[in-house]
């Protein structure tokens, strides 16, 4: 707790201390953009526009249905997705996103609260909680009577076996690319 | 084997932004695919 504290505070300050230059580096940005040379979208000032509730509640339930591994995994699809596919969201929200789903108790996927509030509000942020959860408890369900049978299955314990080591190398992809625009382009 | 799918997972992310879910699938089906050959 008390690293998270003093790491926050440094960043704070220094943050603050280059918001100046910061803003003559915003200024280059945007002329480069005009001239065609700007940065690309994902570190650009997302343009906002209206994000519809269904789509939002649609994206959650598939990334409910489809993660596997950890909440760290739920990264990748966050980025792939939010930030390089629609632009929902700026890398530099997904990092704030991923920084309150650490820091605030419960599991990783209170990530997708923090998307979901910052993309369309109270109700954005109610629907992506429940998008994401809805679906493990759904399929707990559903196959809680073949879990034994699935244990036993030599295949089946290949195929997880497959899974983890792609979740692997994804979150191995994930840390990189994060890890450049947390370290570097800030 | 592991160490190699994983960076070639990881290779597949960076390089050619593949979509995460098909990703994670074909890691399961080459699972399958060296559990079924050995």
């Amino acid at each position: 707790m008390l690293l998270l504290l003093v790491a926050g505070v440094v960043v704070m300050l220094r943050t603050r201390a280059g918001r100046k230059g910061a803003q003559a580096k915003v200024m280059a940005v945007a002329s480069g953009a005009m001239l065609g040379t700007g940065a690309p979208a994902t570190t650009a000032a997302a343009a906002q526009a209206p994000v519809s509730l269904w789509a939002l509640t649609g994206f959650f339930l598939k990334v409910g249905s489809v993660l596997y591994g950890s909440g760290y995994v739920l990264l990748a699809f966050l980025r792939s997705d939010l930030v390089q596919r629609w632009g929902w969201l700026t890398d530099q929200q997904l990092m704030d996103a991923i920084a309150v789903g650490q820091f605030t108790p419960g599991p990783v996927f209170t990530t997708a609260t923090f998307i979901g509030y910052v993309v369309a509000g109270v109700p954005g942020a109610l629907l992506a909680t429940l998008g994401i959860f809805l679906p493990s408890f759904v399929f707990v369900a559903a196959s809680s009577p073949l879990i034994s049978r699935i244990r036993r299955s030599a295949r089946a314990g290949g195929f997880l076996d497959g899974v983890n080591v792609a979740s692997l190398g994804l979150m191995a992809a994930v840390t990189w690319q994060l890890g450049r625009a947390a370290l570097v382009i800030c | 084997m592991t160490v190699g799918l994983a960076l070639a997972a990881t290779v597949l992310v960076c390089r050619l932004r593949i979509n995460s879910a098909w990703l994670v699938l074909g890691g399961g089906l080459i699972g399958l695919a060296a559990h079924l050959m050995r």
